[in-house]
């Protein structure tokens, strides 16, 4: 087995969306985990809740956006 | 009735491809995944030759249909609402109460139209992108002045098809698999375009409140310790104290800075990575198992509309962040 160009490319994508998400993973865990114990101990704030929990979402989502860009832009060949 | 038979018209639709395509001899390409919008066509103004890429036209039919359905909501109006007219008024009145809510009555006029046409353009524009026909048909001609994009396969127009399209097509082109219409989201020159909307906006709003001099002086320039500092040497009494919270103080500008201009970049990579990774998502699922699309298909609607709703209220949420004073010069 050799390590070509091409199959080193394919690994640092791997990689780079691999070890990206795990971060966001937990944290949208973490995130979901303290809204929905909010919204069970208090159903009538529920909607803002959730609008202000999406927002979170979001904000930590973006982190493995990043990741996956990084991912596509190696795949392709562009950096 | 009328209902039945457009639900048989539209599967009559869906059909075609698989029944009458196979018919022509159609070369089976890969499929590829491209980041790069295809372009089309070019239009001619003068000198400089303006790229129609798949992204913008699909843009152009998304407003087309936002207008048309505006029209036909608005056409004939009554005090009881109903058809059109109904549901456009639930949309914008849910919109509206978020704005109200958020940015409080005043403000919310203000902000509104940008939110409201940010909301309905990405949620169109990630809907669009879903429908069946949006991504895999198409070819687009490849020459020299626009050749293939690299590892993308080319092929002549087959012989049934040239007689099919006529002799106006009966040439010796090569052409890619490229969609005529695409996603205008999955283009990274549309999200740029609409965050840098939301966020020059969003400084001119924050100018247009505070007044410029003073937006300037309280988020990005803070430099009130140290003239306090300065008073303080004038009188003597110098505390040092002020200087290196004045030396903070001009630190958390410049990240306020940097943080305004990552912005863009979050609000451009977020709507663009979440569309084009289910579009490919999409596609690797059809080459695992046939039936395997239709739980990301219903996963890729409810990022479409999460995306288009989070897109409009970060930018609800930073126009009223910038909208608001600061209030550190009252408490001291």
């Amino acid at each position: 087995m050799e390590l070509t160009d091409a199959g080193l490319r394919l690994l640092a994508a791997a990689l780079a969306i691999g070890l990206g998400t795990i971060g966001p993973g937990i944290g949208i865990g973490v995130l979901v985990n303290a809204a929905l114990n909010a919204m069970g101990r208090n159903p009538e704030a529920s909607g803002q809740l959730q609008i202000n929990m999406f927002i979170g979402i979001a904000f930590t989502e973006a982190l493995g956006i990043f990741a996956l860009v990084f991912a596509l832009l190696i795949g392709f060949k562009i950096i | 009735m009328k209902r039945w038979l457009s639900i048989i018209l539209f599967a009559a639709v869906l059909l075609v491809p698989g029944f009458v395509l196979p018919r022509f001899d159609v070369k089976a390409v890969t499929a590829s995944v491209a980041v790069k919008p295809e372009v089309l066509f070019e239009l001619e103004l003068g000198s400089f030759n303006f790229p129609i890429s798949n992204t913008l036209f699909t843009s152009w039919i998304v407003m087309l249909m936002l207008v048309l359905f505006a029209f036909a909501a608005t056409r004939k109006m009554s005090l009881v609402p109903g058809g059109w007219q109904n549901v456009l008024e639930v949309i914008i009145e849910a919109i509206y109460k978020l704005c109200e809510n958020t940015a409080g009555a005043v403000r919310a006029k203000k902000f509104f139209p940008v939110v409201a046409t940010i909301f309905l353009f990405v949620l169109v524009s990630n809907w669009l992108g879903l429908i069946p026909g949006f991504g895999p048909i198409g070819i687009i001609p490849v020459d020299a002045k626009h050749p293939a994009p690299e590892g993308i396969a080319t092929f002549p127009l087959s012989r049934d098809l040239q007689e099919f399209f006529g002799p106006k097509h009966a040439d010796h082109h090569e052409y890619v698999l490229a969609p005529f219409v695409r996603s205008p989201s999955t283009d990274l020159n549309m999200t740029i375009g609409l965050a840098l909307i939301a966020m020059v906006l969003t400084q001119i709003f924050g100018m247009q409140a505070l007044g410029v001099v003073k937006y300037w002086f309280a988020r990005f320039i803070m430099i009130g310790k140290f003239v306090e500092f300065f008073k303080t040497l004038g009188k003597g009494k110098p505390k040092f104290g002020l200087f290196v919270f004045g030396l903070l103080d001009l630190f958390v500008g410049i990240l306020e800075f940097i943080s305004e201009v990552s912005k863009i970049l979050s609000f451009t990579f977020r709507l663009f990575g979440n569309i084009f990774a289910g579009e490919v998502v999409l596609l690797v699922m059809a080459f695992l198992f046939f039936a395997a699309p239709f739980i990301f298909y219903a996963f890729e609607l409810f990022v479409g509309f999460i995306q288009a709703f989070v897109f409009a209220l970060l930018t609800l949420i930073f126009m009223t962040i910038a909208t608001t004073a600061h209030g550190a010069e009252e408490h001291h």
